[in-house]
């Protein structure tokens, strides 16, 4: 697996957290700071992932055997995996 | 209750106020925290929701709400109170889990906004056709989503508690649901959404979570 692909997986991770975090979840102030213009760009790069023919696997590999959180364990997935 | 040595955007330490029924987590935040948000914020931020998905589903705000002091957030919270604990109760055990699937075929075309959007020398006649074009990619494209979601609904069947399909533009050709769905679940349904993309070789999806229940969190009739 490259590094490009590597930072796409993390982008992808990232895009799942954005689109959740900024999107949703109770809105009890008027005042937000965050503009959520950029959630289409997000659902778009989400899009090209999965019409992709390739797999988060490889990427969580890497990130378990460097020690990342058991918590990134599973977190995102593309079905069906490749084996 | 926050544990002691849990810390928000910023790193200030994050602490409960109480308001009625519910209780709000929060941490103190300099002005310009926020006015340059970047992804350690908003990961620094669901963080906090994580741990405080670890003692009972709580619901999630949404990123970047400030309030001047505890009394301007009381006095936010106090009339929405009774509200959240309703809300509170309906994610009581659950966790959202969220589905991508990917729509076939072309992209419907986003809605005209100057005449620029048409080539030029278009006739009238041309022009309507064009239109119609579009009309129809958007209803096939929104024809075909409902069929998949029908699916998805019926693969994770009993296993979810909710559903919330997300209004995405049509332009950018994903289906999105999120579930709301028992803790105890989460292995059952990634394994009936797998077994599901195996009777649907050309289908692929994405799913993410455990998440706190962000779709969930305002009442349904929000």
């Amino acid at each position: 697996m490259t590094t490009g692909e590597l930072e796409r997986d993390e982008r992808l991770i990232l895009s799942e957290l954005l689109n959740h975090v900024l999107d949703k979840g109770v809105v009890v102030s008027g005042e937000i700071t965050i503009s959520v213009a950029d959630i289409d760009l997000l659902h778009a790069g989400v899009s090209l992932v999965l019409s992709s023919t390739e797999t988060l696997d490889e990427a969580r590999r890497r990130r378990v055997s460097a020690g990342a959180r058991a918590s990134d364990d599973d977190h995102v997935s593309v079905l069906p995996r490749d084996t | 209750m926050p544990d002691p040595g849990l810390s928000g955007l910023g790193g200030a330490p994050v602490r409960a106020v109480p308001v009625g029924p519910v209780t709000a987590w929060v941490s103190d935040v300099a002005d310009d925290v926020l006015r340059e948000p970047n992804a350690d914020l908003v990961r620094a931020h669901d963080a906090v929701v994580r741990a405080a998905m670890e003692s009972e589903t709580p619901l999630p705000a949404r990123f970047g709400q400030t309030f001047f002091d505890d009394a301007a957030l009381r006095g936010a919270l106090t009339g929405r109170s009774a509200g959240l604990a309703r809300g509170l109760q309906r994610v009581r055990g659950a966790v959202e889990m969220t589905v991508r699937a990917l729509l076939e075929g072309p992209a419907a075309p986003a809605r005209p906004r100057a005449s620029g959007d048409v080539p030029p020398g278009t006739s009238g006649r041309q022009y309507l056709e064009w239109l119609r074009g579009r009309e129809q990619a958007a209803e096939a494209r929104r024809r075909q989503a409902d069929f998949l979601h029908a699916r998805v609904a019926r693969a994770v069947g009993e296993l979810v508690r909710a559903e919330a399909r997300a209004s995405a533009p049509a332009s950018t050709q994903t289906l999105t649901i999120s579930h709301l769905v028992p803790r105890d679940a989460v292995a059952q349904y990634r394994g009936a959404l797998g077994a599901f993309v195996e009777r649907e070789p050309h289908l692929r999806l994405l799913v993410s979570g455990p998440w706190a229940p962000y779709s969930f969190a305002e009442p349904p009739d929000a």
